[in-house]
């Protein structure tokens, strides 16, 4: 975890969603981000950043199981928001 | 054209389960129809409206397992990317299809490339909500397309979910050319225990629409039945051959509360259960008899002069009931139980006798171990209906002890419901509440199907009372029905909802 700023904040996690980031907990975690003020988002390597807020764009990212993302808040209420986010990750779920 | 029409075409089992029935082949999606009037952009806006009216109707009338599905296409179907994106292409001078089209194309393309087959799967998903919305654009009022008027196989290329959700009620089996075991349809299928075979040869479009139709979730193998082989055209399938999955046998609803929700499908010809003791929530109720009476009438109403079998409070140590004394160890449960506190016993008959105008209604005992109490109850119940001036509903007993289990001939009911959540604790001789229960339901399973093969359907196939009926956690379970089913039962009765979230075809 890495902060670069007071109200940055960075986090690397590792995916353990069976099969990936499927349907039901892309949309959870689209719901989620956008109870934030923060500008949130969420990348993975080699691919494109996408905007936690939009379902389209994380759909987009087609995180695998155990792929690697990147977290990133900006705004006061970054570090409830990474941590909101990577609750989401943790949710098993089906679909 | 196939050298061997009647050859079975071979795919993959995506939901298990055997149907017959006959063919309702889609043989493609009509022609996009484009129009240059008026203005573009308005109309993609309003077909996305419409076309997500379309998508929450159905995630209000889907069942849990769909809920999150259809909200998942709801949020793609509303996310602006895909709005400016179709409008981009409008405003170099396409048409509102076009633009919508390319728009879902970009992501369909984007996740067909995908290595991870769960990945992939979400080009169904797109997919669909690329042709819901070109289905809106082209005519709205036309949504959605003919549907046939009897429980049928759907056989098509694809289907798209929302199709799936629309016209479930009617399909018996899903035979596709394309889908994944990770789409949300096959997900659904399996939850409703719908047979469902994918990767099939396209050559499956060319079979008949009526044409009788075997398919074989669990083999993943469509054929035209034997039966009907030679290209005739199949007008009629007998009734029991197509019931509640296609399976050979019906169902009854159970009733466990009192929100009754909408009505039955007509397909369910009667409530096989109604466990009273779930419907009282204030403790002084179970006392009042004026209280049971509301209660009965009400189900008796609402089933629409269906016949309605409603069980006494059933009373054990895992089910406490507000108000009465709880069961404690060695204590009599169930029938004893009753017959101890004579008095309430005494109420909820009167209350019962007293709602048989209301509809047909029968008596149900349960938890009964000795043959005297199922003797005494039935005394109890005529000398009351004597004393009321009504007739004598028909009296019945739940199976659900080992001693019924085992001679079930030695106990006079009029009518047998198989319970198989008590008789799985008891087969291995725990008690529902025993945390043991959850690493030992293999066991549960096993010998409460032992019990039921040696002594149980024995007895009762010889005493010729019909149907072979069953509830609870085992008649619930889509994968151990068929072996239910080949024991000789030919009756299930399931939850209201469960009965709702199945999409029950229609017999013919």
């Amino acid at each position: 975890m890495r902060s670069s700023g007071p109200n940055i904040l960075a986090v690397n996690y590792r995916v353990q969603l069976v099969g990936g980031l499927h349907a039901r907990p892309a949309v959870r975690l689209t719901q989620v981000a956008s109870q934030f003020a923060s500008l949130l988002t969420i990348s993975a390597p080699g691919k494109a950043t996408a905007d936690a807020k939009s379902i389209i764009e994380v759909m987009r990212l087609k995180i695998e199981e155990n792929g690697t993302v990147e977290i990133r808040a900006e705004g006061s209420d970054c570090v409830e928001a990474v941590y909101a986010l990577i609750r989401c990750f943790e949710t098993v779920d089906e679909g | 054209m196939r050298d061997n029409p009647t050859a079975p075409f071979d795919g993959l089992p995506l939901a298990g389960g055997q149907v017959l029935a006959p063919a309702w082949v889609e043989r493609g999606n009509e022609p996009v129809q484009t129009s240059n009037a008026g203005s573009q952009e308005a109309r993609l806006h309003a077909a996305i409206q419409a076309a997500a009216s379309i998508l929450d109707q159905a995630r209000r009338d889907s069942g849990p397992d769909a809920e999150p599905i259809v909200f998942f296409q709801l949020s793609i179907l509303k996310a602006p990317e895909l709005f400016i994106r179709a409008s981009d292409v409008i405003f170099l001078g396409g048409t509102a299809e076009q633009g919508w089209s390319q728009a879902l194309d970009a992501e369909i393309a984007h996740f067909a490339e995908s290595r991870s087959s769960s990945i992939a799967s979400k080009v169904d998903d797109y997919a669909a909500i690329k042709a819901i919305v070109v289905d809106c654009l082209i005519d709205p009022e036309s949504y959605p397309r003919a549907a046939p008027q009897q429980a049928s196989i759907f056989i098509g290329e694809t289907l798209r979910l929302d199709m799936y959700l629309r016209h479930r009620h009617w399909m018996a089996g899903i035979a596709t050319c394309r889908a994944s075991w990770f789409g949300h349809v096959a997900m659904l299928a399996r939850a409703a225990g719908i047979p469902f075979v994918s990767d099939l040869p396209k050559s499956i479009l060319d079979i008949e629409h009526g044409s009788c139709i075997s398919l074989d979730g669990d083999a993943g193998r469509l054929s035209v039945s034997p039966q009907w082989s030679g290209g005739r055209r199949v007008q009629r399938i007998p009734a029991q051959a197509i019931d509640f999955i296609g399976k050979g046998w019906s169902c009854s609803a159970c009733i466990n509360d009192m929100d009754l929700g909408p009505r039955l499908p007509d397909s369910i010809t009667s409530v096989g259960l109604v466990r009273t003791e779930l419907l009282f929530s204030e403790a002084g109720a179970i006392h009042d008899q004026s209280a049971h009476q509301q209660r009965y009438r009400r189900i008796l109403t609402w089933a629409e002069g269906r016949t309605v079998a409603i069980r006494l409070l059933d009373i054990t140590e895992d089910k406490p009931l507000a108000g009465l004394p709880q069961v404690r160890e060695n204590m009599p449960e169930g029938m004893a139980y009753l017959l101890q506190f004579r008095r309430l016993l005494e109420v909820q008959l009167r209350a019962l006798l007293l709602s048989t105008h209301a509809g047909p209604l029968q008596i149900l005992l349960p938890n009964v171990r000795d043959p005297a109490e199922v003797a005494d109850c039935r005394t109890l119940v005529s000398d009351l209906a004597s004393t009321l001036g009504v007739p004598v509903p028909p009296v019945g007993m739940m199976i659900e002890t080992l001693e019924t289990a085992r001679r079930p001939d030695a106990f006079a009911a009029d009518f047998h419901l198989v319970g198989t959540n008590d008789l799985m604790t008891r087969s291995i001789g725990l008690s529902r509440n025993d945390s043991a229960m959850r690493v030992r339901r293999s066991d549960a399973i096993h010998a409460t199907l032992l019990l039921l093969d040696r002594f149980a359907m024995p007895a009762l196939r010889r005493s010729g009372l019909r149907p072979i009926a069953a509830c609870g956690e085992l008649a619930e379970d889509a994968a151990i029905r068929p072996e239910l089913a080949r024991l000789g039962f030919e009756e299930f009765c399931l939850p209201v909802e469960h009965l709702r979230g199945v999409g029950q075809p229609r017999p013919i």
